[in-house]
């Protein structure tokens, strides 16, 4: 683990490690990232600190903690670019549910690779995201942007028997992933309530250590009708779905050479995200070993 | 009716599930458990002073625990009181398993929200106390199978069945595997079939494919799909279609049968 954790690629990234509104003025909490011992403390001004703690129980302060959209971002090494930009956290037609730490037993990468598959929906998520009767994945864009720091899906488009909790009738709808980070990404769909404006689901993987994550993730929706409680079990339900589906898949750690893998047309996406981890150096929660 | 409901909770579910079977329309309310913490609440520990879901508003009859639920429900709809058999042996056996449900099988829920919700233990007691439990069961369900009945406390199925199935088919949840459990593998199938069956998330339907091919070979197939997270048309499509994908068909099998461990999800497939 130790080994890991001097993964100057892993280090230099942002991470979402908390909820702001969790850790109320004059309190902390402990918890992990990348393998190490975090402590999270608010002060009575409200300004909230980080330190690492050592084995014997030194407090290491860090300086790279950010409040962000509602959430506590941390870096422990030497931020090698500015925290992801969602500009849409600041307009104020989308209601924004969080669903609060969701735990999965594997890597963060094999979460952010079922975030972004739209192949499952029919079998996963059977009645609200896919169906058996639609099951194939229509041709799709995948990209480079931002001087290939970011990984995009466009042009996605999946027949929807329920596709939000505001969802009336099965729709075509269409989907842009966005892959910012090993860790990080947002899905913007079509709203089914507002035509012509995007719904956003972000996924904010704490990669706790290897093979064990936490999801905190929010989704930016537009809903004049339902209550918050209906739309946080909505998305309760299809997180879960998906957990019971990703505790299951071995190995845990992400395999990344090629050959590792044997994909079809509709893996585009994942086989991207694959080869571009590999590139990118990253070695936390992945498997690279040869076939 | 009315239940005070979470979708990710099992005691929950063990009341939508009779609900289910029973046909009985009902209205939930909706509870933001996790990360709210709705059920400590001061409006709902008004309603229910222990804090815990469920609870069920009957027209103003106000009742808290899933097994005390399971036992109304039983009593007041089920016109041919199979679910709750009324002769004293019957009875008394159906609320020993149902204590084992609400007792017993406490730790697999508790090991599984903490799971769940981010809050896991290395070592968590609960998961090996939730182990033992199982081993009682498969023993108690091999020895029905035995003896000829396929159901924990009658010979067709009652609350006991539906109390202990919530926590059970949720155990991979917990972490712990059914793999070695073949006994409880087979009634889960069993339960899975009664008319009326409804699914939660982590609980999967018996596979529905548009010809009959065979339960093995279905279920081998969706089951690999579903695991594998990628079931591309391919897969699914050619099997449904006899005679077109045998090819594909076997390179599913192959692989499910490669995977053993990933088989746990067709319980009912001696492949």
């Amino acid at each position: 683990m130790t080994d890991k954790v001097l993964d100057p690629v892993a280090l230099s990234d942002w991470y979402v490690v908390a909820t702001a509104s969790e850790i109320e003025p004059g309190r902390s909490e402990q918890t992990r990232l990348l393998g190490l011992d975090v402590v999270l403390r608010r002060n009575t001004e409200g300004v909230c600190g980080a330190s690492l703690l050592a084995g014997d129980g030194a407090e290491r302060p860090m300086t790279s903690i950010v409040e962000r959209y509602g959430l506590i971002w941390l870096c422990l090494g030497t931020p090698r670019r500015e925290i992801i930009a969602i500009p849409e956290f600041d307009e104020s037609q989308r209601r924004v549910i969080r669903r609060g730490r969701i735990g999965v037993a594997t890597s963060g990468q094999r979460v952010i690779e079922n975030f972004v598959d739209l192949s499952h929906f029919s079998f996963v998520h059977t009645g609200t995201l896919g169906g058996y009767d639609n099951a194939e994945v229509p041709e799709y864009r995948v990209e480079f942007r931002e001087d290939a720091t970011e990984l995009w899906a466009t042009e996605c488009r999946f027949m929807q028997p329920k596709a939000s909790a505001a969802a009336g009738a099965a729709e075509d709808v269409l989907y842009d992933y966005r892959i910012w980070s090993p860790y990080i990404s947002v899905i913007y769909k079509d709203s089914l309530v507002c035509r012509g404006k995007k719904d956003l689901i972000c996924l904010f993987v704490q990669p706790l250590e290897e093979t064990v994550s936490v999801v905190h993730s929010c989704a930016l929706v537009h809903d004049e009708t339902n209550s918050d409680n209906h739309i946080l079990h909505f998305y309760h339900e299809i997180f879960a779905q998906d957990r019971s589906v990703l505790i299951q898949q071995l190995p845990k750690k992400l395999p990344v050479k090629p050959r590792r893998d044997i994909p079809t047309i509709s893996d585009a996406t994942s086989i991207a995200y694959r080869r571009w981890l590999d590139k990118s150096g990253l070695e936390f929660g992945l498997d690279r070993s040869l076939p | 009716m009315k239940l005070y409901d979470y979708i990710l909770d099992a005691d929950c579910y063990k009341v939508r599930l009779l609900l289910a079977f029973l046909r009985v329309p009902w209205q939930p309310v909706k509870l933001n458990v996790h990360p709210g913490r709705d059920h400590h609440a001061p409006w709902f520990r008004a309603l229910n002073p222990r804090g815990e879901i469920p609870l069920l508003d009957d027209d103003g009859f106000i009742v808290g625990s899933a097994e005390a639920i399971l036992v109304y429900l039983a009593t007041r709809y089920d016109e041919k009181r199979t679910w709750l058999p009324m002769t004293p042996t019957s009875m008394a056996t159906v609320m020993q398993w149902l204590q084992f449900a609400s007792g017993d099988l406490a730790p697999l829920s508790r090991a599984r929200m903490r799971d769940l919700t981010g809050q896991m233990l290395q070592e968590d007691p609960d998961r090996a106390q939730g182990r033992s439990a199982l081993e009682i069961l498969e023993d108690h369900l091999c020895e029905r199978e035995l003896l000829g009945d396929e159901w924990v406390a009658a010979d067709h199925p009652t609350i006991a069945d539906v109390a202990i199935f919530a926590p059970t088919a949720l155990a991979e949840e917990a972490g712990l595997s059914l793999e070695n459990f073949p006994a409880i593998w087979r009634w889960v199938d069993r339960m899975r079939r009664l008319p009326g069956f409804i699914v939660m998330p982590g609980i999967f339907p018996v596979p529905l494919l548009k010809h009959d091919i065979g339960p093995s070979l279905a279920s081998a197939i969706l089951c690999r799909c579903i695991v594998t997270n990628s079931v591309r048309k391919s897969s699914a499509g050619d099997c449904s279609f006899p005679g077109h994908g045998l090819l594909a068909t076997e390179r599913v099998l192959n692989q499910a049968q490669d995977d053993s461990r990933r088989m746990q999800f067709s319980p009912f497939v001696p492949i």
